[in-house]
């Protein structure tokens, strides 16, 4: 009795089951909101023509935009900000921003998987998702029009442009804050500060050297109870802090030995300097010379000494712009206090030429490419080599002409008008300026000029940046895609358990409280790594970096 | 009360023309089936015609592909699963999460829905009720924040409570400790979710008959008494009820919490206790886009959960009557 | 009345304190965010406020309140949680009911089947493509109507329901009531506490949710307040964050910082909502049920 009810209800189930899915097939076409695209499959190099477009700004452009990452989301600002106003009205540009909803990855996989593309994408090359798309021919070739418009394509050198070839040969992006050999105004995000105030009262001791850091450490311990000597041990700056031209990008997610010498990528544990690094990261842990919660707090508690001066010595990433927003609450309430940056430390004994730990990128940080969703690619293009020319990083950077400035000097950085110096911080705020979504080089040409321009009124950061610059000695692009490892082959599997142990023994080492738990601990550590496929990825890493150099010509 | 028995018997002989079977039976409960059917048919829409999905776990899935052309790879990412080296630590970790909780946290909304319910001052029960669900609207970032400030070595107030009480004499680091880490996550949990959950038992407890606790009086029965012979068996249901899902949940060991408070992994010391099924499944695979592998586990997953559940469910059908189907 | 026992205040003053201290934990991350959300933002940016501004601004809730869109988003929201709580509390109820009748036919069927979509889900992107094919792409129905049934809800509700005296339904079934009748007329007014508590959970879950919202709408003016508030405050770092890939260099003058903002929005996005259960809590009251009985 049982089974026939059953089976009964079943039908009932796969009427309902058949209705909805009539329903479904009625209602599917007529709901087909405004502001998507129906992709046109199957585009190949698009056709260019030899005349010449109209110029950018000449006729209405409309197109989607889309930056795939989790914290990116440009709408909301760009909608109300002076730029996004003037393309609207003197350029007839008009983007619609779609956001990230705060999950990148997932926004994009609905995206691939409905086929509707937004019309432009910023990502990050070296992706899997950067690959596929070229691979699936779901983004536009740019040679020809690389070829046909004169800004981008002069500002990017000729082997960055080789390394942005795709398999098939093609080029697919448009490379952002990309650096030239012809960029005199290098600029580096990465370096040490030191507290201003408690540095002047300290007597300006010598700080070069680990020792000295040591040294100056214990001092300020010893008369400032309160204050924290160092935030964390940046390993990075420790590391590179052992000349060689060692690059620190190598401890990024599994650390490795560039070899520059046999120009082969090795095992970490060859280096020695590696261990003397992780011990300098443990005594001063141990001996409290650094924050004692520095693994366990967040970015913002981190911060939060720094704004209030609690902090005695610092080396962070975007140490600029941290140690810009310190430095200005600090000083705003006292002139005296504040932040310096101060030349890269070293290890004693090891010539302080060869300490470059950051490198620079030709190529720069992400790319931005179209895809065949797009109805005016070439138009498109264009538009964002204007907007990387002199012209576009001066609008995107410091606002059209005519609000904070009305003329430029011969570097082509805008002189302050008159307006703009009765102007408000609120007011200046109010025009949301700054929303950049592809820097070329210009910009630090243009920032530098303005430097230059007006030296007492730079801030801080900017003249932070160009001072790091200067250190900076390594090409990265030498390394790109080296940890580019498809996630899915046995090597992708055993490199997110090798980023696992690294950051398991990272802790570890820290908190080793003698240095024979120290040894123990370390040897623990290569053993867990080997055991994992270490040596897979290093060879996997070499290779990448040979193919690289001879893509080069290094 | 026998007027009562009298009814029953009547009703009883009412309803038997509505009965009958297949179809037809079911065409004469019109009324009743229909209630069942606009969920039913959401059910279907929202949940059953997406659910061909799970096919993933055994291809391996590509989003440029689609589902039905990427290929078929049988058990593979099981296999994988299997054999990975973090495999014991992972479910041991989610088993002794999920049980500490179970047997933790469970309860504790239970006991401040007791609590609460012997609050006799109105304006001060309502008060402790809104002020105890507000944590359930706190995102697990900004209270795993609370909690680092909190147990802070440099500046946290309960290192420099226990300093100034000279029960320590130096500050502990907390939070790098693997020993401390269940009972850091059990509180905040617990903290976070107890007024929130306690308030369905609140709800049930409303519903009890007051002559249940006049004749328990009567029978001198004291506040103690009264909590655990009336209140508490009058709540029962709704407790076993949860109690039988809870179980049916056991491998979901927590996600968010585990994740915020190990400081999204950067404290490494603590991989080794804290590192559950869904934080393995995130890490290695939905972070790396292995969604094949990351369905596989869920997959396993919830087929150990259901398995749990029926098991859970049976047992309480046995003893208490109490039974989901 | 009159139990004024030695035993009884000492478990009321412990029961009390326990409480006392246990609400003044609850309450202090709110206020903690009420009085970073009323300090400058600069100021905020060094840390160490707890009880009290140390420099009072409004203008971080200008910047929010100044902008229509803002009051948009609320209406999208608002609309969003008092339709989804009504259809949904309403088909679940119905549901429910029926599934705690013994004489439903197919009740073990439909409740497995339930119960299995507990624990097997489509993942994202089937769900994404049906609901897309089926019209909800960029729809504000989607923001309710997906998950408009929650089994876990038709559990409590059915358990709730299977509690109720027999007695109750008997005289109404015997007035020839079918079970629409016993269900509005007699169910639902002695189920105040249930239906309070679940309108309750319902709304919070539909308030809350972000994730599916901004997944399926892709049109900023359909996107409910939480998502519209994120993509505010990502937005005004996210000018930061670009401007700092260009090595470093911070070119964006703001004088209200992303944190500032942040802690703005959650006392805006959470104050409504929070405000639901003072309300509610009336339905929690003893005897409602038996009231009725005694009728």
């Amino acid at each position: 009795m049982l089974k026939k009810i059953r089976k009964r209800l079943f039908v009932g189930l796969s009427l309902i089951l058949a209705g909805s899915l009539v329903l479904s097939a009625c209602s599917g076409n007529s709901n087909n909101p405004g502001n998507e695209q129906t992709n046109s499959t199957g585009t190949q190099t698009p056709e260019v023509t030899g005349e010449a477009l109209p110029a950018f700004g000449e006729q209405p452009l409309e197109f989607s935009y889309y930056m795939n990452y989790d914290w990116a989301s440009p709408s909301g600002y760009g909608t109300n900000d002076a730029v996004t106003k003037w393309l609207k009205e003197e350029k007839k540009m008009n983007w619609t921003e779609i956001g990230s909803n705060g999950n990148a990855k997932q926004k994009f996989g609905t995206m691939v998987a409905s086929d509707t593309l937004p019309d432009v994408i910023a990502l990050d090359p070296n992706t899997p998702e950067f690959e596929n798309l070229v691979k699936n021919k779901k983004i536009v070739p740019l040679d020809a029009y690389y070829d046909k418009y004169p800004n981008l394509k002069d500002l990017i050198d000729p082997d960055t442009m080789e390394m942005m070839r795709a398999s098939d040969g093609h080029v697919y992006g448009m490379p952002s804050w990309f650096g030239s050999s012809r960029n005199e105004n290098q600029m580096a995000s990465f370096g040490w500060i030191v507290n201003r105030k408690i540095y002047a009262e300290l007597g300006k001791p010598k700080l070069e050297t680990f020792d000295d850091l040591y040294a100056y450490l214990k001092l300020v311990k010893e008369k400032y109870p309160d204050i924290i000597p160092m935030q964390d041990p940046s390993e990075m700056m420790i590391y590179g802090g052992y000349g060689d031209l060692r690059w620190s990008d190598s401890l990024k997610e599994v650390p490795v030995y560039v070899n520059f010498k046999t120009k082969a990528i090795e095992s970490i544990f060859t280096d020695p300097a590696f261990k003397k690094m992780k011990e300098m990261t443990n005594k001063l842990y141990q001996e409290g010379l650094v924050s004692q919660d520095f693994l366990t707090q967040s970015g913002e508690q981190a911060t939060e000494k720094l704004n209030s001066g609690r902090i005695a010595v610092q080396t962070a990433n975007s140490i600029t712009s941290i140690g810009r927003a310190a430095n200005n609450i600090l000083q705003a309430k006292d002139p005296a206090a504040g932040y310096d940056f101060i030349p890269y430390l070293y290890a004693d004994g090891v010539d302080p030429a060869t300490v470059a730990p950051i490198g620079f990128g030709k190529l720069g940080w992400n790319q931005t490419v179209i895809t065949t969703s797009a109805k005016e690619p070439e138009r498109i293009f264009q538009f964002f080599d204007w907007w990387a020319s002199a012209e576009g990083q001066r609008v995107s950077t410091y606002g059209p002409p005519g609000i904070l400035w009305d003329t430029f000097d011969e570097n082509g950085a805008p002189i302050d008008n008159e307006k703009s110096k009765t102007m408000t911080m609120e007011e200046k705020a109010n025009l949301k300026l700054g929303w950049n979504p592809l820097g070329s080089w210009q910009f630090h040409k243009i920032g530098a000029a303005r430097v230059k321009q007006n030296p007492e009124k730079a801030e801080w950061d900017v003249v932070a940046s160009l001072f790091y610059g200067k250190f900076v000695k390594t090409n990265n692009d030498q390394f790109n895609g080296i940890m580019n490892i498809d996630s899915k082959s046995k090597l992708g599997i055993d490199f997110a358990r090798m980023k696992q142990i690294v950051k398991d023994y990272d802790a570890k080492l820290v908190f080793a409280k003698d240095q024979a738990e120290f040894d123990s601990v370390f040897k623990q550590y290569e053993d867990a790594l080997n055991a994992s496929g270490y040596m897979d990825l290093i060879a996997h890493e070499t290779e990448v970096w040979k193919k690289n150099r001879e893509k080069m010509g290094l | 009360m026998k007027e009562h028995i009298t009814l029953k018997a009547d009703i009883r002989k009412a309803r038997t023309p509505r009965s009958g079977y297949g179809l037809r039976g079911i065409m004469r409960q019109w009324d009743l089936q229909s209630m069942v059917l606009p969920g039913f048919i959401c059910l279907i829409l929202f949940s059953y015609i997406p659910m061909y999905g799970v096919i993933i776990a055994f291809k391996e899935f590509d989003i440029f592909q689609g589902i039905g052309a990427s290929p078929w790879v049988g058990f593979y990412h099981f296999n994988l699963f299997f054999e990975s080296p973090e495999l014991n630590m992972v479910m041991r970790n989610t088993i002794i999460i999920s049980t500490l909780k179970l047997v933790l946290i469970f309860p504790a909304p239970i006991m401040l829905a007791l609590l609460l319910n012997e609050i006799r001052h109105n304006g001060f029960k309502r008060f402790i009720q809104t002020a105890t669900y507000l944590p359930h609207f706190i995102s697990w970032v900004i209270v795993s924040g609370l909690v680092f400030s909190l147990l802070s070595v440099e500046s946290g107030s309960l290192n420099y409570l226990l300093e100034k009480l000279g029960i320590i004499d130096k500050p502990i680091n907390w939070l790098s400790m693997p020993e401390y880490f269940y009972s850091i996550l059990l509180s905040a949990s617990m903290w976070k979710e107890i007024g929130f959950s306690s308030i369905v038992y609140l709800a049930a407890i409303a519903g009890i008959n007051p002559s249940l606790y006049e004749a328990a009086e009567i029978d001198g029965a004291g506040r103690i008494r009264k909590m655990f012979s009336v209140t508490l068996p009058c709540i029962a249901p709704v407790v076993i009820i949860f109690l039988i899902l809870s179980i049916g949940n056991l491998l979901s060991a927590g996600f968010e919490d585990i994740l915020t408070l190990t400081n999204n992994g950067k404290n490494g010391t603590l991989t080794n206790v804290a590192e559950v099924l869904d934080t393995y499944v995130y890490r290695v695979g939905l972070s790396e886009q292995r969604y094949s592998f990351a369905t596989a586990v869920g997959l396993f997953k919830s087929i150990i959960n259901i398995v749990l559940l029926v098991a859970a469910n049976t047992i309480a059908k046995r003893v208490g009557g109490n039974s989901l189907w | 009345m009159v139990r004024n026992s030695w035993n009884d205040r000492i478990i009321d003053m412990i029961i009390y304190t326990l409480l006392a201290v246990l609400s003044f934990t609850a309450i202090y991350p709110f206020w903690n965010t009420l009085v970073m959300s009323l300090n400058e933002g600069k100021d905020t940016a060094m840390g160490g406020l707890t009880f009290w501004p140390r420099e009072f601004t409004i203008s971080n809730y200008e910047v929010i309140f100044n902008d229509e869109r803002f009051f948009r988003a609320m209406g999208i929201s608002i609309a969003r949680t008092v339709f989804g709580t009504f259809l949904s509390v309403l088909i679940t109820a119905l549901m429910a009911f029926a599934l705690a009748k013994k004489e439903l036919k197919g009740k073990r069927f439909y409740m497995i089947a339930g119960i299995i979509t507990m624990y097997f889900q489509g993942g994202l992107i089937p769900t994404y493509l049906w609901l897309r094919e089926i019209g909800l792409f960029n729809n504000f129905w989607v923001l309710i109507i997906p998950g408009i049934l929650s089994i876990w809800n038709m559990i409590v509700f059915r358990t709730f329901f299977q509690g109720l005296p027999d007695e109750l339904e008997e005289s109404a079934k015997l007035d020839g009531c079918n079970y629409y009748g016993l269900f509005f007329r007699i169910v639902l007014p002695v189920s105040g506490p249930v239906f309070a508590t679940l309108s309750l959970f319902t709304a919070v879950g539909l308030w809350n949710e972000w994730f599916n919202a901004g997944i399926f709408i892709n049109n900023a003016d359909l996107l409910p307040v939480q998502n519209y508030l994120m993509n505010m405050i990502n937005s005004s770092s996210t000018a930061e964050m670009l401007s700092q890939m260009g090595n470093g260099v911070n070119v964006v003058t703001q004088t209200i910082t992303p944190k500032s903002l942040q802690m703005t929005a959650v006392m805006v996005v959470t104050l409504p909502i929070i405000m639901v259960y003072p309300f509610l809590q009336k339905y929690f009251v003893k005897g409602v049920m038996i009231g009725s009985l005694k009728e």
